[in-house]
């Protein structure tokens, strides 16, 4: 009634896939990837798959090429559950942070505004704000950090935690680093798919950061960051990174900038796709690569599940 | 069941089933017709009429089954049960009527096929073993409807009360199934109503309305509208508005209403519509719909 079936073959859900990244994927360019050299290799095997599992392989392998975090096969069978493109295989469980160690072990005060930002205070007059994501509307936003900063504005510097932030919003990013910036600067260009071939784009998008909010936050920041920090994080990232008090600390980021779409394939499974080429200020696309701290630092699991957070400890300590 | 033809005996006793069943159907048709005829000759006889009061409120519930396909981000087809809520005004003038109506639906959807969109994750630890998660992915479809417009009085078939007419709305309607696609479409549509009159005296309204022109806004073709300082909503509606005419855009719908009750202040109706929209752009996003809705007319 409402329009023609797709069969549910293996070559036709392996199709299905390769068409929807040749027409919306963003970073054949920036990754240099021959995608129809990938349709040569897989399609025969796809007509020779059977199983479930051998065409789950079949997808998998098609797209562990293009070696990216945004880009997820996602399967109704338990077995197979999903696949990560960058980590190729199933994302890791993330053991280098835990909130509870840092509520427990080092905050003073303690305020849980919402299910997704914290904020307190160390000790020595330091300020402490956590976000785990920025998936929801910018308003909510707004008021939360209202009150962090009305909350830390007497203190003498604020380390920022999105150790295990996983994504959201950018306008959410643009605006939380506006809370501390001083002046306007360029953070990031973005250009998203906008036809079939590779390097049909839109137009490309300038996203500053500039003051936001009734005041800004201009003494000393300290953004922690962990390979866990993924895509909206690392927007976050850049963001900040422009502004002259912060100082970024922690692990590189995951390497995942993109915009995401996710897509079905006949068999219900779904991928995701990323559609953009997000780039720096400086013109570079860090994607696969993730950006590299100011200051390195890495918690052990054993020192996480012992209570401390070295991390954190340096980041208290740090003098610029 | 049997199946037929699969050997002798089982297709007589197929052929004696079926005469039973169709001769079942045609007694609870006579029953019904029967009823109908009752019903309509005891209305006939009290005299009453519908009402034709200048300014008419309707309230409204209907329920109906749909189906979508949007190829933006899904091969199959997706069908539900559509509650809706409508809301109307009438106004009856010397040379015809002026109409305005809301409508908010909501319904979940299905996928038509396949399995249920029950999706697996693992995470592995460092020692090695995995941690195992799966998600129930719900797809609703919510929407709203507002639409105004005029039918002009064209023809009176003399003596029979039935009449003809032939008019135009403005339509704004969004329609969205996270996280599935989005539509919204502002309309100029053609409009043409026949109201036959009854021998009870009662009217059965038919209405048909197809968009002349329209203004589309789908999500663009990378599916996810983002723009520095906009929200996602403004965003969705910067760049992403095309005109559209029939070879684009189609929104064909069908109703036929028939008031089941009348008294001196209010009215009673039942109502079927039937609908098929479609649109090209960026890939071809399709819905289709039938439903019944009881109103309340004040």
């Amino acid at each position: 009634m409402v329009g023609e079936v797709i069969e549910n073959t293996p070559e036709k859900n392996f199709q299905s896939m390769w068409d929807k990244f040749d027409s919306h994927y963003g970073l054949f360019l920036v990754k240099n990837i021959d995608w129809n050299a990938v349709h040569a290799s897989h399609l025969p095997l796809a007509k020779l798959a059977k199983t479930d599992l051998e065409l789950f392989n079949v997808l998998t392998s098609a797209v562990s090429i293009l070696n990216d975090q945004h880009v997820n096969i996602i399967t109704t069978n338990s077995s197979l559950a999903d696949y990560n493109s960058g980590q190729n295989g199933h994302f890791q469980t993330q053991e280098d942070f835990l909130l509870k160690v840092v509520k427990d072990n080092y905050l003073t005060e303690y305020h849980e505004e919402n299910d997704f930002l914290v904020y307190g205070k160390l000790p020595e007059d330091i300020g402490y704000i956590y976000i785990s994501h920025y998936g929801y509307n910018i308003s909510d936003y707004k008021k939360s950090m209202d009150k962090a900063l009305i909350a830390l504005a007497s203190t003498k510097k604020i380390i920022f935690d999105i150790r295990d932030h996983t994504g959201g919003k950018d306008n959410v990013s643009k605006y939380i680093a506006g809370r501390f910036a001083t002046s306007k600067k360029l953070f990031m260009t973005s250009k998203k798919r906008n036809g079939p071939a590779h390097n049909d784009f839109e137009a490309m998008l300038h996203w500053y950061v500039e003051p936001e909010g009734e005041s800004q936050y201009t003494k000393p920041v300290i953004l922690l960051t962990t390979s866990h920090s993924i895509s909206a994080a690392e927007t976050f990232t850049f963001a900040m990174r422009v502004n002259d008090n912060v100082t970024h600390m922690g692990e590189t980021t995951a390497g995942a900038f993109s915009d995401l779409i996710m897509y079905q394939l006949p068999n219900s499974w779904i991928c995701t796709v990323s559609v953009g080429d997000y780039r720096g200020s400086d013109g570079k696309s860090y994607e696969g690569i993730g950006i590299t701290p100011h200051v390195y630092s890495k918690n052990l699991k054993a020192d996480v599940l012992a209570g401390v957070d070295k991390t954190l400890e340096m980041a208290i300590n740090y003098q610029k | 069941m049997k199946l037929p033809n699969k050997n002798n005996l089982a297709g007589i006793e197929n052929i004696r089933l079926t005469l039973q069943l169709k001769k079942c159907i045609y007694s609870i048709l006579f029953i019904i017709f029967e009823m109908f005829a009752l019903n309509t000759a005891a209305q006939a006889q009290l005299e009453i009429k519908p009402r034709s009061d200048k300014n008419q409120f309707r309230v409204g519930l209907g329920a109906g089954y749909f189906q979508t396909m949007d190829l933006q981000v899904s091969p199959i087809s997706f069908q539900g049960v559509r509650k809706n809520l409508q809301l109307e005004y009438l106004r009856n003038m010397k040379k015809g009527i002026f109409t305005s109506g809301l409508n908010a639906s909501f319904g979940s959807l299905t996928p038509t096929s396949g399995p249920a969109l029950k999706f697996y994750y693992k995470q592995i630890n460092s020692d090695g073993t995995e941690t195992d998660d799966s998600r129930m992915l719900a797809v609703s479809q919510v929407g709203l409807n507002l639409e105004i417009g005029y039918l002009h009085k064209l023809h009176t078939l003399t003596g029979t009360g039935s009449a003809f007419y032939l008019g135009g709305s403005l339509e704004e309607n969004m329609t969205g199934a996270p996280p599935f696609g989005v539509i919204n479409y502002a309309s100029l549509n053609a409009k043409t109503r026949f109201d036959y009159q009854l021998k009870n005296g009662k009217p059965l309204i038919f209405q048909i309305s197809v968009p002349v022109v329209s203004v589309i806004t789908r999500l663009p073709y990378h599916g996810i509208p983002s723009i520095p300082g906009k929200s996602t909503l403004g965003a969705f509606f910067t760049g992403n508005n095309k005109i559209e005419t029939l070879n684009r855009f189609q929104n064909l719908r069908f109703s036929i209403k028939y008031p089941v009750l009348v008294t001196k202040r209010m009215a009673f109706d039942i109502a079927y519509e039937a609908s098929w929209l479609h649109s090209n752009k960026p890939q071809h996003l399709t819905q289709a719909g039938s439903q019944l809705s009881l109103g309340l007319t004040f």
